[in-house]
């Protein structure tokens, strides 16, 4: 026996008495085996190597049974599988929640305390803003600025409004501390912030105000 | 070339995984229907002439067990045969360790194989058989893939952990080689 020097064609007995070809592969290996002895030949061995290898006897029913039943998977979308992660991420906004309440009344305790944006400050450190101040004011353009310009100091002290707040801060107290001039003054404050443009370049501020000693403009 | 019909089959697997995790015990069963013969057929292939049922059901069980981590990067009969090969490795491996402890009987073993040849009537049949036998491991198993269950040579590298080039070149070495047995008996 020899071998046609023709390998795709080759190649394509197998699929050929398998069935498995398209219907013009079928009719090309067709109309070559009729011409080639040596591809007729081989794929005679393939017929043959088939049945070297009968059908064993199973017992399809005794396998069946042995399978472990189909498991119901609960298909929740990105919740599936992860009620550990969500009970716990669940926990962990609780507990953060429980603990900013806490603080929240501890400084809320102070009998003049009030809700007004220009309540004294419970920190003393010198780069840091009252995050109540912000809070309280939501139209004003630091507390359009998000956490970010609460937690950083650099970019607060280059914030005219937290630079004027924390001057307002070191009168103490709430409102009623205030004497009427301080009040007067407070609300030239606030018409001067007003006044002030929403965003103004960072780099004129910081000549004006320094971030490092934010603290010692307080009156 | 023959991916047509593989694609199909694939595809129509899907389908029966899919029925399967929904709940349908049936799909199992057409699962079992469609690949029990050929899982069965490359066991006896491979040498194993006892207990093909329990491998092949070992196969199926090991498969089902996991079946949820079936990612259907290579066909479910892929990885079927996939878990049978390691199946009859591993069970070759565990004879082989019996036989350094335990004299083989020989004449128990021929006997066997010759009851087993004596099913196969067809005289070539046999002829090719014989000279299947005589062939590499790997190359048995190739040509066995190719040639009694018509798979691609890429599906075919995936079950060996080779590629699709090498087991060109395993299936037509071994083509020849049985050629030139047949030829010279």
């Amino acid at each position: 026996m020899r071998d046609c020097p023709d390998g795709e064609m080759r190649d394509l007995l197998p699929g050929y008495v398998h069935r498995t070809l398209s219907e013009e592969e079928r009719a090309v290996v067709q109309e070559h085996l009729e011409a080639c002895e040596d591809c007729a030949e081989e794929t005679n061995v393939i017929r043959a190597a088939i049945r070297a290898y009968p059908d064993v006897k199973l017992n399809v029913a005794r396998i069946v049974k042995a399978l472990p039943a189909a498991r119901h998977v609960a298909r929740g979308g990105i919740f599936a599988g992860n009620q550990w992660r969500l009970a716990a991420g669940l926990g962990f906004v609780l507990l953060g929640g429980l603990t900013v309440a806490t603080i929240g009344g501890v400084f809320s305790k102070r009998p003049d305390a009030t809700p007004v944006a220009i309540a004294p400050s419970a920190t003393p450190a010198p780069g840091a803003s009252n995050p109540a101040t912000v809070a309280a004011n939501p139209a004003s353009p630091v507390a359009a600025r998000g956490t970010g310009a609460i937690s950083s100091a650099p970019l607060i002290a280059s914030t005219p409004v937290a630079v004027r707040g924390r001057k307002s801060i070191s009168f103490g107290g709430g409102l009623g501390d205030l004497s009427d001039d301080q009040l007067a003054t407070l609300l030239g404050e606030l018409d001067s912030l007003q006044a002030l443009p929403s965003a103004e370049p960072e780099s004129h501020l910081n000549t004006v105000i320094p971030p490092d000693t934010g603290g010692h403009n307080a009156r | 070339m023959d991916s047509a019909g593989r694609l199909d089959d694939g595809a129509l697997d899907l389908a029966l995984i899919e029925r399967w995790k929904a709940g349908d015990q049936r799909a199992a069963a057409e699962i079992v229907q469609r690949h029990a013969q050929a899982l069965a057929r490359f066991a006896a292939s491979s040498g194993e002439h006892e207990e093909i049922d329990e491998l092949v059901q070992d196969t199926f069980v090991r498969a089902f067990n996991s079946l949820d981590s079936f990612r259907a990067d290579s066909t479910l009969r892929t990885w079927l045969f996939t878990i049978l090969r390691r199946l009859v490795l591993d069970r070759k491996r565990s004879e082989k360790r019996k036989r350094n402890q335990v004299e083989l009987d020989e004449g128990h073993a021929v006997q066997a194989y010759n009851a087993l040849d004596a099913l196969v009537a067809d005289e070539t049949a046999m002829r090719v058989k014989q000279a299947i036998e005589k062939l590499s491991p790997l190359q048995k198993e190739v040509f066995v893939l190719r040639v009694t269950e018509g798979m691609a040579y890429g599906e075919i590298a995936t079950l060996v952990g080779s590629t699709e080039g090498a087991c060109r070149v395993h299936y037509h070495n071994a083509m020849r080689s049985v050629k030139e047995y047949l030829s010279d008996a």
